[in-house]
């Protein structure tokens, strides 16, 4: 089943970096947005969703089926901005500790996770210095 | 019994070992999508590519087929394989079998071909993972 992510009075945003690109506002997966709705609920921290279901992704992601969402902002600030890192670690710490998640990739955690099997996959961090994708198993 | 066990051990090490591997340019040119996995979310998804060889037949001698059998996981960044069948004067895809579901793992995909060597069909069914492919019966 899918649906939107509730913005939770602000809390959350859905705006693509790309102003000429279609907004992520989209449905996607619920188990998605309730891991996500949760997170930001537990570590009142906003965020900025810029891609859903759109963009370029892997041939195989979890994007085009609804269940991944990348964010780039996070309290107002870009991922990257070294003042906001304690702000970041907490906030992966709560999407890598949801029972739903598949994947969460960032500057700080980057695991996959099959059911209960986790993945490390610290070779991925590189590629997620300026974003946080986060991806529910269902 | 004995003589089927021998051969369906000769076909597994055949069909993992990969041998008869085209190379991209082949592949790129003369593969056809002959089935792909019915759920595209499922944990593994899987091609099958008829790939016939370049040339016509020649009398009875005709261009030998393989089917290539891509495997991935779904995912940001999935792990992905590669496997073939020996090659045969034909093969065909015929149906999709129900997989066994493996505690903690990613259970196999299990498929039914059709194989053609000098006149004979029959078919074989496989389990394929990222580990390899392997005759079933
Ligand atoms: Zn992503």
């Amino acid at each position: 089943m899918r649906r939107h992510i509730n913005t939770l009075n602000g809390l959350i945003t859905l705006i693509n970096d790309d102003p000429l690109a279609p907004s992520p506002d989209l449905p996607v997966s619920s188990v998605l947005a309730q891991m996500i709705e949760t997170v930001v609920k537990t570590t009142n921290l906003s965020i900025n969703i810029n891609s859903t279901t759109g963009g370029v992704h892997s041939p195989r992601s979890f994007h085009y089926h609804g269940q991944a969402l990348d964010i780039n902002r996070l309290d107002g600030k870009r991922i990257d901005d070294v003042s906001n890192g304690a702000n970041v670690q907490v906030f992966q710490q709560a999407v890598a500790a949801h029972i739903d998640v598949a994947e969460c990739f960032g500057p700080f955690i980057n695991i996959r996770k099959r059911g209960a099997q986790v993945e490390q996959r610290p070779d991925l961090r590189i590629r997620h210095v300026n974003h946080l994708h986060i991806s529910s198993q269902t | 019994m004995m003589r089927k066990r021998l051969l369906a051990a000769l076909l597994a090490l055949t069909v993992t070992a990969c041998v008869h591997a085209p190379s991209l340019v082949q592949f790129a040119n003369n593969a056809e999508l002959v089935a792909q996995s019915p759920s595209p979310m499922a944990p593994l998804f899987v091609r099958l590519f008829r790939l016939q060889g370049v040339g016509e037949c020649d009398g009875p001698r005709c261009p030998e087929v393989s089917m290539q059998i891509a495997v991935s996981e779904s995912g940001e960044y999935p792990r992905q394989a590669l496997f073939a069948t020996p090659p045969a004067d034909d093969w065909q895809f015929v149906e999709w079998g129900q997989s066994p579901q493996e505690e903690g793992d990613i259970g196999p995909v299990v498929f039914t071909l059709k194989t053609t060597r000098h006149g004979v069909s029959r078919l074989l069914r496989f389990a394929v993972t990222l580990d390899g492919l392997r005759p079933l019966d």
